[in-house]
Parts: structure tokens; sequence; C-alpha cells
């Protein structure tokens, strides 16, 4: 194994950990936070963090793994497009989650700093 | 671990999961959360066809599964009830 | 869901998981017998063969050779049966009408801009899986029910007017779907007219050319195996299961106004 490969072997692996520490973290907040807009921020976490930093990760690895042949090109291609659709459609789905909850009244709203919504700023 | 395990240790997994759901699908009074399980076991029943080396009913199941038997049974529930009474 | 439901489920698998294992440690089923009946085997050997072009079907994906070739009539029988299922849909909401108010409002534009650029991803991949049906796993059931997902999710998302705005009623759904059905019919049955012209046997849902008749449809398409009549079936097996599944997502999600006169017919017949 040369050494670009090495540097592309312990990258791939770093992204992976911190995606794991993403997914712990989220996890917690899941469990742990008040009310449910907090807990969706949670969610979000785990899931930006939790999936595109690992699939990151193999991307990069699967770069570096030079005995693969090219088959390792396709798990790169893969996991890019993959990445891209998970971070067009995670922020999108959790936005329309909490404006449903926060239009239709029916979670509690209680730890609130500031609610730019209800004075009539973007009504949409 | 030996690596040729690995695929069946996860077809255990999968099918004592699905299981696992089954049952707290039939038991769930509120139907909201009965879809909710009904698709997450609909993931693991997914996964289970790939390990078992069948990519065209893999291919079949995902968008059934995911995509139009949720938003059926939701526009059905938004017509009747979402409450299973006694 | 209580503690004690989910204990029992818990135990539930358990028990599964026992008795799995009861009759793998007694031998009484071999699991994923290492050992192809001669069937199957006959099935991977002819499925893509030139040098036995009379068994052949050169379709090298061997489950499309199987539900196209070797029983396509079966398949065929089972594609009408999704048309009864949507008649039944139809009797049940006798009376019906599509009304257009011309204000889809749909979710906000942060989740419509982001559908919208999932969704040709979704019909090309759907487009794929139907058209390399004789190549890679899929066929025209999968792509169908891909392709079904769009609809789906415009009307999630978009809402049912953003549907009829973009010209799709139910009716006419109904009428492509019974154009394609005729299509399956008539690629079914091309060799038999062939052969009724040029004087030679042949059979209904002939695809490859047999021992005695010699009409066979086209096997390549320049150096892609074409697989002769299974891409046509394939393609309109992709439309007629869009179409349907379409077609019962847009009647379940009828609103109120447009059901009023069904409920009003009901009533007469009851």
């Amino acid at each position: 194994m040369s050494e670009l490969n090495l540097v592309f072997y312990g990258i791939g692996l770093g992204l992976i950990a911190i995606g794991s520490f993403f997914e712990v973290v989220g996890a917690i907040g899941v469990l742990k936070l008040p009310s449910f807009f907090l807990r969706l921020h949670a969610l979000t976490v785990s899931c930006i963090g939790g999936s595109i930093l690992p699939l990151l990760g193999v991307a990069i690895l699967a770069i570096g793994l030079e005995e693969m042949g090219s088959q390792r090109l396709f798990i790169t291609a893969i996991c890019l497009i993959s990445v891209f659709i998970i971070l067009i459609l995670a922020p999108s789905g959790s936005h329309s989650l909490a404006r449903a909850a926060y239009n239709s009244n029916t979670a509690p709203k209680q730890p609130l700093e500031y609610d730019a919504l209800s004075r009539g700023v973007n009504k949409d | 671990m030996n690596i040729v395990v690995l695929p069946y240790l996860l077809v255990i997994i999968c099918s004592l999961t699905s299981t696992f759901l089954a049952y707290l699908i039939v038991k769930e009074r509120n139907l909201v959360v009965a879809i909710l399980l009904l698709l997450g076991q609909g993931i693991f029943h997914s996964l289970l066809y790939y390990l078992l080396m069948a990519p065209d009913l893999f291919i079949t199941y995902i968008p059934v599964s995911v995509g139009i038997t949720p938003l059926l049974l939701f526009l059905l529930i938004k017509k009747t009830e979402w409450r299973e009474y006694d | 869901m209580i503690k004690r439901d989910v204990l029992v489920a818990f135990s539930l698998s358990l028990l599964v998981l026992s008795i799995s294992l009861i009759i793998w440690l007694e031998g009484y089923i071999r699991i994923a017998t290492p050992i192809i009946s001669s069937l199957g085997e006959s099935y991977l050997y002819y499925s893509y063969n030139p040098w036995y072009s009379n068994y052949t079907s050169f379709s090298l994906n061997v489950v499309s050779a199987i539900i196209w070739d070797y029983r396509g009539f079966d398949t065929f029988l089972e594609t009408t049966v999704l048309m009864a299922s949507i008649i039944a849909i139809y009797t049940l909401l006798r009376g019906f009408e599509e009304k257009v108010f011309l204000q889809p409002k749909g979710l906000s534009t942060i989740t419509k801009t982001a559908t919208k650029i999932v969704i040709p991803l979704i019909i090309a991949y759907a487009l794929a899986i139907a058209t390399h049906g004789q190549l890679t796993p899929g066929g025209g059931f999968q792509g169908g029910a891909t392709l079904a997902v769009i609809s789906s999710l415009i009307i999630a998302v978009y809402s049912l007017e953003f549907l009829y705005y973009m010209g799709y009623r139910s009716k006419r759904l109904v009428v492509i779907r019974g154009l394609c059905l005729i299509g399956l019919i008539i690629v079914a049955i091309t060799p038999l007219l062939i052969g009724f012209i040029l004087n030679t046997k042949s059979y209904i849902f002939q695809n490859m050319s047999k021992e005695d008749s010699f009409i066979s449809m086209p096997s390549f398409l320049f150096d892609a195996p074409l697989a002769g009549s299974i891409f046509f079936y394939n393609v309109f097996e992709l439309l007629i299961v869009f179409t349907g599944l379409t077609t019962a997502l847009m009647l379940l999600s009828l609103r109120d106004v447009e059901l009023k006169k069904a409920f009003e017919v009901r009533e007469v017949y009851e």
C-alpha cells in the first residue's frame, strides 16, 4: 500500500468515526430533549452528520483500496450520488414536518426564545 | 468475525425484527403509529429480499412498501378514523 | 404501546428463532441447498445460449425469460387481474366527478423544489429498470411501481389539483391502460399473423424460432441483446402498472365535493 493510499484510508476511517459520534449525539438528543422541535433538530443532526459523513468516508476509503480494481470507482460514485440525494431530501423532510407541526398547533412550543413566524414574517 | 457468517447473521436479525414489529402492528390502537411501524417492517423485508439474493423482488418491494402503501393507508385513515375503538 | 406488548412481541420472535434452530439442527429441511433441480438447471442453461437457437430466448436475465417467454400466457392473465381490481374501485365509487379548481396549494416552496430535483432521477431509474429488463434484474412491473412513486409524491407534496393541471384524468389513464393491454395482445399474436401470411406453422406468444417454425422476433438491437418480444412486453407492462397504480391513488384521494354525487347514487341503490 503506497503512502497516498494510506492517507486516503486514514481520512476515510476518520470521517466514519466522526459520523458515528454524530449518530450517538443524535440518539441522546432524541431521548433527552424536551419538546418536539428540539427533538427534530437532534434527528436532523443524526441524519446529516451520521449518514453523510460516513458515506463520504466510504467513498474516500474506496479510492484508496487499489487491489479492488475498477470496482472501487463504482462504490465511490454510488456513495457520492447518495450523499447528494440525502443532502437534498433530509432537510426538506424535516422542514415540512416542523412546518406541519407548527401550523396545526399539535406540538407544544414551550422552550421558546424567539418566534418570527407568529409576527407575520414570511407568512406563505 | 468470519465475513461469510455476516449475511446469515443479518438475515436472522432482520427476520426476528420483522416478527417483533408484526406483533406490535397488530396490537397497536393508534393507526398512524401502526402505519409507521409497517413502513419499518417493509424496510426490513426488503433488506431480507436483498440478502436472500432476490434483487428483482427487492426492486419491487422498495417503492411499493415505502412509496405507495403508506400514502394509500394514510388516505384511507384520512377518510375514515385514525383510532381503533374497543 | 404498552410494555407488556413489547415483551410479548420479543418472546414471539424468540419463539420463531427457537423453532428455526430446531428445524436446522434436526435436519428436517436443508436451508439453501447447493443442488439445483434439473428444471432450474435447464432454464439457467438455455436462457441465453446462441448455440441452441431453438430453445433460447436471448435474455441475460433468467427471471425475465421465464416470466415473459417460458410462461408468457400466465403473466398476461396476471396483468388482466390488475385491470379487474381497478374496475372494482370504479364500481365502488360509481358516479364521482373530477372538479378542477385550478388552485394548487400543496406544501411549502422548499419541499416542492426538493421534489422537483428528485423526480427526474426517479423517472430515469424507472425507465432504466424497465427497458433493461432483459439484461439486469428488474422488468416491467418493477419499473412501473417505481414510476408510480412519482404520482404518489406529487399527490402528497403538490396536491391532487396539480395532477389535474398536468392533464391526468382517471378516465384517460384507464383508456391508456386498455390500449397498452391491446398492444400486449398485438405483440403476442404478431408471429401468428406472419405465419398465416407466409403459410407456415407459428404459435401465440412465440419469441424465438422453434424446430418447426422459423419465425422469430428481433433478438439483437445493434450489439445489445433485445430478447425479442420480452423488451416490448416490458415497455407495455411499465405503462400498464404505472397507469393502474396512479388511477388507484387518484381515486382514493378524491375530495368530498367530488364524491358527493357518488354517495347520492349509493343511497338510491340502497
